[in-house]
């Protein structure tokens, strides 16, 4: 995303927040040059998005709404991480995009929110943000569910015979829910957990 | 390089080594047996190890029609989806290589290649069209890349013409500004129909072959079939490449050899990229190969190529698959990376 300066300084803000932008730091100190505030969030886990919630609460002086808000928040998250402790950790697997084969690594939100929810996901220890995957990976690696990202099609020919296919764990999810940094973030978790763990939830 | 001299290749064929019967038996030979050996090698490695014993089980099995001894996850990684990689990979190729060789010869133009006269850019154009149009139609893909690659290439003909008749500069211009059109399309086509999705877009423009082999069968038989018809129009080739008017002299039907040539070489290269998206400079490199080492009669070439195409995207594609597993890199990039200096080698070896 290019924002542009001149638009931004037309509207004179007291407070810019920005999560990313092409060429962040110039852009930053562009605003900065014309005494215009900038708070950039980019939060990578859930952890990320409350300290962040907290932050921009103390830059708008509406700290104690963010606090308020933050902790209601951690009271949800720690209930989801209670009922899952203990149970045992289905194998998951998320598809970004079906060909090629795209699914999410190691250090991104939704990996942080499968582990939170009780999963593990296949593709965890991989370096790589969103990696183009190895289809016969996922197949050795027997997946309990399979999670593919809504406007995708349907699940792949050669992963119908996984166990997440034969029992029927395969689930769409909303990506603005899942991949998106907020308060939401934490529907998204409790939605996962449910999912991941119907014999604790419940099913919806 | 300078494309208005005589380009080697028609020098080459103006002298006509012609090949015997018993160089061609050998040489066809070698490269089959590379393309095997290659062939055995690409379904042993893989993200996932499977032993030797089990894969002959399956490879048996297959053959026998009974079921094999092996885990049902063994049995899809080679069933399902090394085995048909391997195969779309020769098919690829191979068709690529031929179609590179076909306009080369036709054209009388040593650059010319399916992916720099934009025809499998254009097939992808096609192709793309047709997924979004028509999935449920699986003909309609092949058959769809096939009519983008007769429309592409005949409009880069027809624009290639100067006023006094061909030049090569003016078509290998005419291709490339067609290619970075038709690219456009391809972008804006795919961003339009499902909202950015840049991995599929980068996988159509560079090239991929880890996508559902559903239309293997169809487009092995199109390749096939096309690559006999260039090879039935050999001979002609051999001699519209020292020149049109010696070629008609000699009792060529010109006009009806290009057309033939030119739909057949437009066929196969609209069934590979169909299943393949647009993979570059395998066309390019493999036919200019052959002829380094062979000669440039056709009857040589075309085969020749067919194998060696399928021989080197073949390795190409077990390398994309393997090397960072389990992760996978396009197939165009290692193709690039394995041949570029391998064509140097062999054009710096004869020189």
């Amino acid at each position: 995303m290019r924002p542009s300066i001149e638009s931004i300084v037309a509207l004179k803000p007291d407070l810019v927040i920005a999560s990313t932008a092409s060429q962040l730091e110039q852009f930053v100190r562009n605003l900065d040059q014309v005494g215009i505030p900038v708070y950039v969030s980019n939060p990578q886990n859930i952890d990320g998005v409350l300290s962040s919630i907290d932050s921009i609460g103390e830059l708008t002086d509406t700290t104690a709404r963010a606090s308020g808000l933050t902790k209601e928040l951690r009271g949800r998250i720690k209930a989801v991480e209670i009922r899952v402790a203990g149970a045992a950790r289905p194998r998951v697997f998320l598809i970004l995009g079906r060909e090629p084969l795209i699914t999410a690594g190691g250090g991104t939100f939704i990996s942080d929110i499968i582990a939170r929810a009780g999963g593990q996901s296949i593709s965890s220890n991989e370096k790589a943000a969103y990696p183009q995957y190895s289809l016969e990976t996922v197949v050795a690696q027997r997946p309990e569910v399979i999670l593919i990202q809504d406007g995708e099609r349907e699940l792949p020919d050669r992963l119908q015979q996984t166990p997440a296919a034969r029992e029927g764990r395969v689930y769409h999810f909303d990506d603005g829910v899942l991949l998106r940094p907020g308060p939401r973030i934490v529907n998204g978790l409790e939605q996962m957990a449910a999912k991941l763990h119907p014999e604790l939830f419940g099913r919806e | 390089m300078n494309v208005t001299d005589t380009p080697n290749a028609v020098r080459h064929i103006a002298s006509a080594n012609r090949v015997t019967l018993a160089q061609l038996v050998v040489a066809l030979t070698l490269l089959a047996l590379l393309v095997i050996v290659l062939a055995v090698i690409a379904t042993a490695v893989g993200s996932e190890h499977v032993s030797l014993a089990s894969i002959s089980k399956i490879i048996i099995a297959g053959i026998t029609g009974r079921s094999a001894d092996v885990t049902p996850e063994q049995q899809i990684i080679i069933a399902e989806i090394r085995l048909p990689r391997v195969l779309m990979a020769v098919v690829v190729g191979g068709a690529l290589s031929v179609a590179g060789a076909a306009y080369q010869a036709l054209l009388r133009n040593p650059l010319a290649d399916p992916y720099i006269l934009g025809v499998s850019t254009g097939a992808a154009v096609g192709a793309i069209v047709s997924t979004v149009f028509a999935e449920s139609i699986p003909v309609g893909r092949p058959l769809a890349a096939f009519i983008g690659a007769v429309l592409t290439i005949t409009a880069v003909y027809a624009l290639g013409q100067g006023r006094r008749g061909e030049a090569s500069e003016r078509l290998i211009l005419a291709g490339v500004i067609t290619n970075t059109f038709l690219s456009s399309i391809v972008i804006f086509m795919l961003t339009a129909a499902s909202g950015s999705r840049l991995r599929s877009i980068f996988s159509w423009l560079i090239g991929d072959l880890s996508g559902e082999p559903r239309l293997l069968g169809l487009v092995t038989v199109f390749v096939m079939a096309g690559i006999v018809v260039i090879y039935m129009n050999a001979r002609a080739l051999n001699l519209l490449m020292t020149g049109e008017e010696e070629a008609v002299a000699l009792g060529v039907e010109v006009r009806r050899v290009k057309i033939t040539v030119y739909l057949a070489a437009s066929l196969i290269t609209g069934a590979a990229v169909a299943v393949s998206g647009v993979i570059g400079f395998v066309g390019l490199v493999i036919p200019h190969a052959i002829r380094l080492v062979g000669g440039s009669d056709n009857r040589l070439v075309i085969p020749a190529s067919a194998l060696a195409g399928g021989a080197l995207l073949l390795a190409a594609d077990t390398v994309a698959r393997t090397i960072i597993a389990p992760r996978e890199l396009h197939i165009g990039v290692i193709s690039a990376l394995i041949g570029g200096p391998v064509f140097i080698y062999l054009l710096r070896r004869t020189s």
